[in-house]
Parts: structure tokens; sequence; C-alpha cells
């Protein structure tokens, strides 16, 4: 097998290096096993588990200065997820009963609300603030300044056809 | 078969330039068309909702406020953007430089970082740049091939362990998860091109969820053909060309667009490629 003669040669070779490989494959294994990753460890199980039917199927839509933000461009590119991902992090959030889940559920090997916890996850107040800080990253985005915002979470179905149908339409924040 | 499976412990030693060089320029192309389209830190430094998970780098990270100090305006994150591009070209100006190697690999990690962290999405596909660069930073020459006949094993894992995730949680026996795949990340593309043809292409296969189900799993059998590389490398061409076939895929089906793991596959690359690649750079050298 090439992976055991790979081994092989490098402890027989360079003791040292085999050593740094037994270090980085340890953590490989225990960060996948724990199915935490700890960077630069990765665990790669995006897209593992099974997606069932969904009642509808939701994603925001920003209208700015009174123009939907090509947010889906047909070339996929690098940016779009910069305008969509702080979003539904926000929205999470929201759903959430307005409060971090992230840092709900970090009490396992964080003790609540000491200063350490403060620092690792952000605080009320980075909450509250996140649509100014939105707005700016928009404008350094589009390299335009703002006047209008309307960003709104978007419910479809499909028909039988495939095509998507709206059934609804929430506000989500409004600026003008 | 024997010459396949046996390892050649020397066999890219005099190459370490030319790979570093090549990884490197593939790194600095796409770290421009993420500058160009305002996906760097420079841009986003405005945001202030971080979502460092459960990774302890990333609590580290925010424990020490790194984080703060770069993103803190305009200008710290301009400061950081253009030190990424100087230490990765100083990388390729001397790729035998392991310490403009580690200078590198701490930009990028720091740039993957902060961007998942603030961005609020783990982006693997940054991961394979950062873990790749590990083979500019290592102190003893003699090392590198072995490192990159390693990183060629961390490609077959990558790949095949992607597989044997989704046969554990069941993505891959599930029948109807390709269609519903499509369904969930495609929506929002159909929704802003209503006209386009490749919505009605999309329409068609949701309507018809055979072939997207089929695809699915034909992707996730493609996966699992890279534990053949623990093996043999006798397949390695065939292994790139199904990394080309996920890729697109799933770029065009799932809206997911991963084009900078892409760096992942040059490992895979025979070593008549490197030495091709080394011969004409000579040629040039000679002829000037």
């Amino acid at each position: 097998m090439l992976f055991i003669s790979f081994l092989k040669s490098v402890f027989y070779k360079e003791r040292r290096l085999f050593i740094l490989l037994m270090v980085f494959l340890t953590a490989l294994i225990l960060t996948n096993l724990s199915r935490n990753q700890i960077s630069p460890f990765y665990v790669w199980s995006m897209y593992a588990s099974v997606n069932h039917p969904q009642e509808s199927y939701d994603f925001p839509v920003i209208i700015y200065n009174e123009e939907t933000l090509a947010t889906e461009p047909f070339y996929r590119d690098f940016h779009k997820m910069h305008y969509q991902y702080p979003l539904y992090n926000y929205l999470s959030y929201e759903n959430y009963g307005n409060k971090d889940w992230h840092a709900e559920k970090a009490h396992h090997w964080l003790p609540n609300n000491t200063e350490l916890t403060k620092k690792i996850y952000p605080t009320n107040e980075d909450w509250n603030n996140f649509f100014d800080s939105y707005q700016h990253l928009l404008q350094l985005k589009t390299n335009s300044i703002l006047y209008q915002l309307q960003i709104k979470n978007v419910s479809v179905i499909y028909d039988a056809q495939g095509y998507p149908q709206v059934i609804k339409e929430n506000i989500i924040y409004e600026k003008s | 078969m024997k010459s396949h499976s046996n390892f050649n412990r020397n066999q890219f030693k005099d190459y370490q330039s030319i790979i570093i060089r090549v990884i490197t320029l593939w790194i600095i192309t796409f770290y421009m068309i993420r500058l160009w389209e305002g996906a760097l830190p420079n841009t986003f430094y405005p945001l202030h909702l971080a979502k460092p998970q459960y990774d302890l780098s990333y609590w580290f990270i925010r424990w020490t406020q790194l984080d703060l100090l770069i993103l803190k305006n305009a200008m710290s994150a301009n400061l950081f953007t253009v030190s990424l591009f100087a230490s990765l070209v100083l990388l390729f100006i001397w790729p035998k430089k392991w310490g403009l190697g580690v200078l590198a690999w701490l930009h990028l990690f720091l740039l993957y970082a902060l961007t998942n962290i603030y961005i609020g999405h783990s982006q693997h596909y940054l991961a394979a740049s950062v873990t790749i660069l590990l083979v500019a930073c290592l102190p003893i020459r003699s090392w590198f091939s072995y490192a990159w006949e390693g990183m060629r094993f961390f490609t077959c894992w990558l790949y095949g362990s992607a597989f044997l995730w989704k046969l554990w949680f069941g993505a891959f026996t599930d029948w109807g998860t390709g269609v519903e795949t499509v369904k969930i990340n495609m929506a929002a593309w159909m929704y802003h091109h209503p006209k386009h043809f490749f919505t009605d292409i999309l329409a068609w296969g949701i309507s018809h969820p055979f072939l997207f189900n089929a695809g699915h799993k034909a992707i996730i059998i493609a996966e699992g053909f890279f534990i053949i590389g623990f093996f043999t490398k006798k397949y390695d061409l065939y292994l790139m060309a199904f990394a080309l076939f996920i890729f697109i895929s799933t770029m065009l089906f799932s809206d997911v667009f991963f084009v900078e793991q892409l760096i992942i596959l040059f490992p895979l690359l025979p070593l008549t490629f490197w030495k091709y690649l080394n011969g004409q750079k000579q040629m040039q050298h000679h002829m000037n």
C-alpha cells in the first residue's frame, strides 16, 4: 500500500518529520472524531446530511437604493457570500429568541458571562448594531452612498413545472 | 502496477522552487480576483458580528483580539491586505526561504479565520490554500519531497473523507437529497433570474428529479474514488478529472463555487509535468 510505504520511508529516513506528521495526523483524526473543527485541522463534512423536502425555501433579498442588489450573478463569484451569510448569521440570532445559540451552547467549555466568554462571542451591542455595520459593508461593496435599504426574507415553493413561486415576503429591515 | 504503488522518496526534491512558485501564483491570482470583487478584509472590515463557532483557533484569535486589531478600521484592514500580497510575492520570488513560507502561511491562515469568523460561514475552500502552503514552511530541504507526497495523500483524504461523512450522515443513501439540495441552494438564483435559460434547465431537472438525484450520487461516488489514491498513483489523472466533475457539477447545480480549493489537485500532477515546466523555465533562462 502506497501510504504505508510512504509512512515507513518517512519513519526510517526523516525521524523528526515523522514526529511532525504524526502530530498532524493525530490532530486531524481527533478533530474529525469529535466533529469539531480546530483550524487548520479541517473536517470536510459539508453537505453530508440528508436534505428533506421543505415547506418553503427561504432566502434574503436586498433592495439597495431602490434596486435589487445582484447578489446572484450568473457567473459564480467570490463576493456573493459576503452579502448573504452575515444576514443568515443575524437571522439565526432572531430565530433563536434574540440569543447567540453558539454562545448559549458553549457552556460545556466556557463558563457563563466571564471576561473570556465576552471576548470570544459578540456582545448584545454587537447584535443590536448589526444593521449599521451591514450598511457600511454594502456601501463599500457597491461603492455608493446609501439612501434607501430594504432587506426582506422571501419564501418560495416549487410548482409542478419546477419554477419557484413566491408565497411570502417578510421585511427584515427597512430604511428610507 | 509496481511503479505506481511504491514510494520514491526524492522524486520532487529538484522541483521545490517551481512547485512553490506555481501554487503561490495560483493563490495570488485568485486573491487578486477577490480584491477586485471586494471580498478581502479591506472591504468587510465594517462587520462586527463575530461567529467563532467552537473552533479553538478562532477562540484564540478572539481571545488575543488580533481580529479587532486587523479589522479595526479601513487603514488597519488595508495594511493587512497589502501585507498579505507582499508576503505572497516575496515567497514567489524566494520560494526556498522557509521563513517567507511561514510568513505567507500566517497571513493566509488569518485571512481564512477572519473571513469565516466575520462572514459567518465556514468557507472550506480557502482552507485548501492554507494546508498546501505548509510545504513552503519546512526548514529542512530534504523534507520537501516527502511533504509534497504527503499533500497528495491529504487531497485523497479531503475527498475521501467527504465521501465517508456522506455515507455516515446518510446523504449518500437518501435518494431525494440530490434534488432537495438543488431546490435549497438554487432558489435564490432562480428567483433573481426568472427568464434565464439556465432557470429553465433547473426547473426541468426539479420537475424530473431522477437526473439530479442520480447526479448527486455520481458526485459522492466520485469523491469515494479518491480512497484509491492511498493505494496507488495509477489513477491520479482520473482523480483530477473526477475533482473537476465535482467542481463543475456543484458550481452549476448547488451554487457552491470552490475554485480556490482546486489548488489541492496540484499534488496529483505527475512528475513529468513538473519536469516539463522546469525544463521550459530553464530553457527560457538560457535564451535570456
